[in-house]
């Protein structure tokens, strides 16, 4: 019972805190716009972020969803069991800023020249 | 390694000659008592690592230390890593990164790399000399390529191209050149005046006049290479050809366009007495837009409400690892795949549950059953067929990756049966790294399906085929057929397969190979001359060129 309680009062303050999330608190991102400059400066921080000097990105209206998806290189001759997948970033509004956050590290990078907008 | 030798006798004779210059200096003094001679030198220090047997350094700490330096950027514009080293490091490299990250490490001799002045040479000594049962290699896959090629061959497509595969029974004279399929919407599959430019297995005879199948000048030849594999395009070129049983000949004038072969070549549904069957030609599982069009195609299939689902892989030569698990949920569905695993993967003993050359933790391959971006949004749900049995057709090309999804479907009791020869027997798999200029491929995992099994380096063969090695399946012999169009119901594989399903019969199988032959020849043709097998997974044909 008095675990009960306890859980309760934790579930209880956790849905206070989520509906009092601040102006400065992450949250998913999409870009405001896809236009030209908006998608080299997306890529060139993605670049970045997996350290190549260039990138593709997979299919997806960024300005709808928050996922990128990095594609690794094409495959080279031989590669005929290849395990790449692309890489994957969130978009997040965080400390008033639009940031790449890397999906399986958390890592964070930042995004000049990019206008986002909280999802 | 051979210039800082050289540097270091070169130094040890100076100071000998120095001393030798000074000990005369001394001893023409006035003639007093003879000096005692000084002691020796002690030895230079060794240049560069030195080997111990059994004792292996870090990789890392070799890695990229070169004996030419590279300057700049590759044409992918990243910097080249280079620092100024000698091939004694490129070497120890080779010898630590094998040791770090080849599958059979403990099967590695360990040999000196201060003994070898080549670091292909000692590249090619640092892999397994086991064998398998059926006598071959234990490692058939153990290679390297200059790097530039490397990025300049994965850059390469689109490229200019007819959309035609062609196919050299012959190399050397009396040449015999044939179609082997062409792609959708390209210049080679182009009707004229109700005639399709190129058809499967029409023997190419002349090339802009000059005799494809006896031409003895180099000039000729030449001219043949031009016309083959055109440089740019908008190239326009003439073609005599013979299609299958003609008695004549006619003229085909095509003009190069560029374009990257599709991976679905073409897909139909094929009405049954037992209901509709679906049909794939899948040549590859390379380029990202494969993930896009078997998820088209399994959607179609599935609109048709096929029953049954034939999928060609007779030319499909591998690729992505992880679109060949999409195909595998796309085919086996949920109920069956949930919880299963396409693929574990079997890394050299010492790296536990690390995979030793990402460093990251060994994760199975999971049946995906979403889009995972390469060309289908990440997340998008894929459709599935869900059946309980799939037919693959299969030739000595169908390898790696493909043979995964017969593997792993095994692996979760979905029925396979084969129809064709002997896949190409390659469970292993690498990833491509570069050092100083070369890239390496050694072998370093091992697919194992959710059954635990992996060691089908024979292959997967038809139960009727009488080879003994290879994993024995369910299905039939059948020779390619390059009489029939791909896809036709009437071409040998297909209808094998429609046949097999109707009545669980094969055809009269093909004429028995050698023992531990694969039966591969098409009938009345010699056997295939592979020059680059890749070809099939870039369709560059580039390198597909006639010999002198």
């Amino acid at each position: 019972m008095q675990m009960n309680a306890k859980g309760f009062a934790l579930i209880a303050g956790g849905a206070l805190m989520a509906s009092c999330q601040t102006p400065n608190a992450p949250a998913a991102a999409v870009l405001e716009n896809a236009d030209h400059g908006t998608m080299a400066a997306l890529h060139a921080a993605l670049a970045s972020a997996v350290g190549r000097a260039q990138v593709e990105i997979g299919p997806g209206d960024l300005t709808q969803s928050s996922t990128i998806a990095v594609l690794p290189p094409p495959l080279g001759p031989g590669e005929d069991r290849s395990l790449a997948t692309p890489d994957y970033f969130d978009l997040m509004w965080v400390d008033g800023k639009c940031v790449l956050v890397a999906q399986e590290t958390g890592a964070q990078f930042a995004l000049d020249g990019v206008s986002c907008r909280k999802l | 390694m051979t210039r800082k030798y050289s540097a270091a006798i070169g130094a040890r004779v100076f100071f000998a000659s120095f001393a030798l210059l000074a000990l005369s200096a001394c001893s023409g003094g006035g003639g007093g008592t003879t000096a005692p001679p000084p002691p020796p030198p002690p030895p230079p220090p060794p240049s560069g690592p030195t080997w111990t047997s059994g004792v292996y350094n870090a990789a890392s700490t070799f890695k990229d230390r070169c004996e030419v330096v590279r300057v700049g950027v590759d044409i992918e514009g990243n910097s080249f890593p280079d620092m100024a080293g000698s091939t004694l490091e490129e070497n120890f490299w080779l010898r630590s990164w094998t040791n770090e990250t080849y599958l059979w490490n403990d099967e590695v001799t360990d040999q000196n790399p201060a003994n070898f002045n080549n670091r292909l040479a000692y590249f090619d000594v640092l892999r397994t000399q086991e064998i398998t049962p059926s006598g071959k290699l234990k490692d058939e896959f153990h290679f390297t390529q200059p790097t530039d090629e490397f990025l300049e061959m994965r850059n390469s497509t689109p490229s200019a191209t007819y959309g035609a595969n062609f196919v050299a029974f012959s190399t050397a004279p009396p040449r015999d050149f044939r179609i082997r399929y062409t792609e959708p919407n390209s210049p080679a599959s182009t009707e004229v005046m109700g005639v399709v430019n190129f058809v499967r297995g029409a023997r190419i005879l002349e090339i802009d006049g000059v005799d494809v199948i006896n031409a003895p000048t180099q000039t000729e030849v030449d001219m043949l290479n031009a016309g083959l594999f055109p440089g740019t395009a908008g190239e326009t070129h003439d073609f005599v050809v013979q299609d299958p049983g003609a008695a004549s000949s006619r003229m085909v004038t095509l003009t190069s366009v560029d374009l990257a072969p599709k991976p679905v070549n073409r897909m139909k549904t094929i009405t049954t007495a037992t209901g509709p069957v679906g049909y794939m030609l899948l040549n590859t599982f390379s380029p990202f837009a494969t993930e896009k069009d078997i998820a088209d195609a399994i959607s179609a299939l599935k609109a048709d409400g096929v029953n049954d689902l034939i999928i060609d892989m007779r030319y499909n030569g591998g690729g992505l690892l992880a679109i060949a698990a999409q195909l595998g949920y796309m085919t086996a569905g949920n109920a069956r795949t949930n919880g299963k695993v396409f693929e574990d993967l079997r890394f050299n003993a010492d790296a536990g549950g690390v995979n030793p050359v990402t460093g990251a933790t060994n994760n199975s391959v999971p049946f995906y059953s979403t889009g995972l971006g390469f060309s289908v949004s990440n997340g998008t749900a894929l459709e599935s067929l869900d059946l309980p049995r799939v037919f693959i057709i299969s030739t000595d090309r169908t390898c790696s990756a493909s043979e995964s999804v017969v593997n792993s479907l095994r692996g979760i009791d979905v029925e396979v049966i084969l129809i064709g020869s002997t896949t190409c027997g390659k469970p292993f798999g690498f990833y491509a790294t570069d050092n100083c200029g070369e890239t390496y491929f050694t072998v370093q995992f091992q697919g194992i399906n959710d059954k635990g099994f992996g060691d089908y380096a024979d292959g997967f063969t038809p139960a009727n085929s009488g080879d003994a090695f290879p994993i024995s399946v369910p299905g039939c012999s059948v020779a390619d057929d390059f009489d029939n169009e791909l896809g036709d119901e009437a071409e040998a594989m297909l209808a094998a397969a429609l046949q097999f399903r109707a009545t669980g019969t094969c055809p009269a199988p093909p004429p028995t190979p050698k023992p531990g032959a694969v039966a591969k020849t098409a009938e009345g043709l010699k056997t295939p001359i592979e020059i680059m097998p890749q070809l099939d997974v870039y369709q560059t044909n580039r390198d597909m060129t006639l010999p002198e």
